[in-house]
């Protein structure tokens, strides 16, 4: 039964490549639910986050030919979805990256993880595209300053301040829904 | 580098990865209805550039052939009536008496011929037929191109001779003529009427 399904998984790159209808649907359904999920930490609105999945999609299966197996196909279209995201961010949002600040003083508050229970896309809706943005690509996407600058037309300096601003933003949020629940609690 | 505890932000990151979100609509039909567009788009589109290409050739090459068939009968229509005449005139015209007026008028027709000539002989061979069918008309063109300004003359004619007055413009400037009058000052005589007149021996030349 492994052995079958190990087959499958290779043999669906191959038949993507040939077009399948079978194959698409097959891929469609493993992995919509996990790239909605990434859509929807970039974009806040869930319509337009299914759009950009749409998109995503029809261009995964146009340019599956330039998969060339050296990564998973998941990873490479996972990248896909995310560009589409950023395009998405880019064309329809004017996004300033204003402030510059030293690198010497960007250094992290020493502060313990959160206790309680939240809800992470909750505290990413009220970020700032810009922040939202660096924020992702660097925590999720695990890229680099250098890649996220590359990607996002930025100096390095200005994807560092925006993930420290993201960071203390989000910290912000935290906090004063922990106030307000505590309040609500008492 | 990144540090591997538990902020908040790994947090994030964690809840992140772990969900799943379904989608709200039928996603599905919409991506297949996006590639079929896309499948079906792309021949559409090279039809369309042919046929509009097809049109285009079409069309051009109708408009240069109308063009090039008009033009080809304008040059005919040209060297068939202007030469006839002057070889008429060349051949009937005796010593004769001409006035003042004529003198500027229909020489310059007569040297056309002179240049016209050769080119009509080249081509095709001068047709007694032809000729006969064509006279009364050069003969109306000649008339209209010496008539003067007071006379009615049928607007067909005019449009006649119009012709043969640009062509006379562009072709044909000879200072000998213009000279005519100043070689020839003892021939010229005044009459009763008061204009000048010369009489010539064309053959004698």
């Amino acid at each position: 039964m492994k052995v079958l399904s190990g087959n499958k998984n290779d043999d669906l790159p191959r038949r993507l490549k040939k077009q399948d209808p079978a194959a698409q649907k097959i891929f469609y359904d493993r992995n919509v639910k996990k790239f909605l999920s990434v859509s929807r930490s970039y974009i806040s609105d869930v319509y337009q986050a299914e759009d950009c999945v749409i998109k995503a999609f029809c261009k995964i299966f146009r340019s599956i030919e330039s998969f060339r197996g050296e990564g998973s196909l998941e990873g490479w279209a996972r990248r896909i979805v995310v560009n589409e995201c950023l395009n998405f961010i880019r064309s329809h949002k004017t996004v300033f990256y204003l402030d510059d600040i030293h690198p010497e003083h960007l250094k992290e508050s020493e502060e313990p993880g959160p206790d309680a229970d939240f809800d992470a896309q909750e505290l990413l809706d009220q970020l700032p595209d810009n922040y939202r943005m660096v924020f992702n690509l660097y925590v999720l996407e695990e890229y680099s300053h250098q890649e996220i600058a590359g990607l996002l037309n930025i100096s390095v300096t200005a994807s560092k301040t925006q993930l420290f601003r993201a960071k203390e933003k989000l910290r912000k949020i935290y906090t004063q829904q922990q106030r307000a629940l505590s309040h609500e609690k008492s | 580098m990144k540090k591997a505890n538990h902020t908040l932000s790994e947090q994030i990151r964690k809840q992140i990865e772990e969900r799943e979100t379904a989608p709200s609509r039928d996603l599905w039909s919409e991506i297949q209805a996006q590639a079929g567009n896309s499948r079906i788009k792309k021949p559409g589109i090279n039809r369309l550039l042919l046929a509009a290409c097809l049109i285009l050739t079409a069309g051009l090459s109708v408009i240069l052939i109308f063009n090039h068939k008009t033009a080809s009968g304008m040059q005919t229509a040209g060297t068939k009536s202007v030469p006839t005449v002057l070889v008429k005139e060349k051949t009937a015209v005796p010593p004769q008496t001409l006035t003042d007026d004529r003198m500027s008028m229909p020489q310059p027709i007569e040297n056309i011929a002179i240049k016209e000539v050769p080119v009509r002989q080249e081509t095709e061979p001068v047709n007694p037929v032809d000729k006969k069918d064509i006279l009364p008309a050069a003969k109306e063109i000649f008339s209209a191109a010496t008539a003067p300004a007071g006379d009615i003359v049928p607007a067909g004619n005019i449009a006649q001779a119009d012709s043969v007055d640009t062509r006379k413009r562009k072709k044909y400037v000879d200072p000998s003529t213009l000279l005519f009058s100043v070689e020839h000052k003892d021939v010229i005589e005044k009459t009763k009427g008061g204009s000048n007149v010369a009489t010539i021996d064309l053959n004698t030349k």
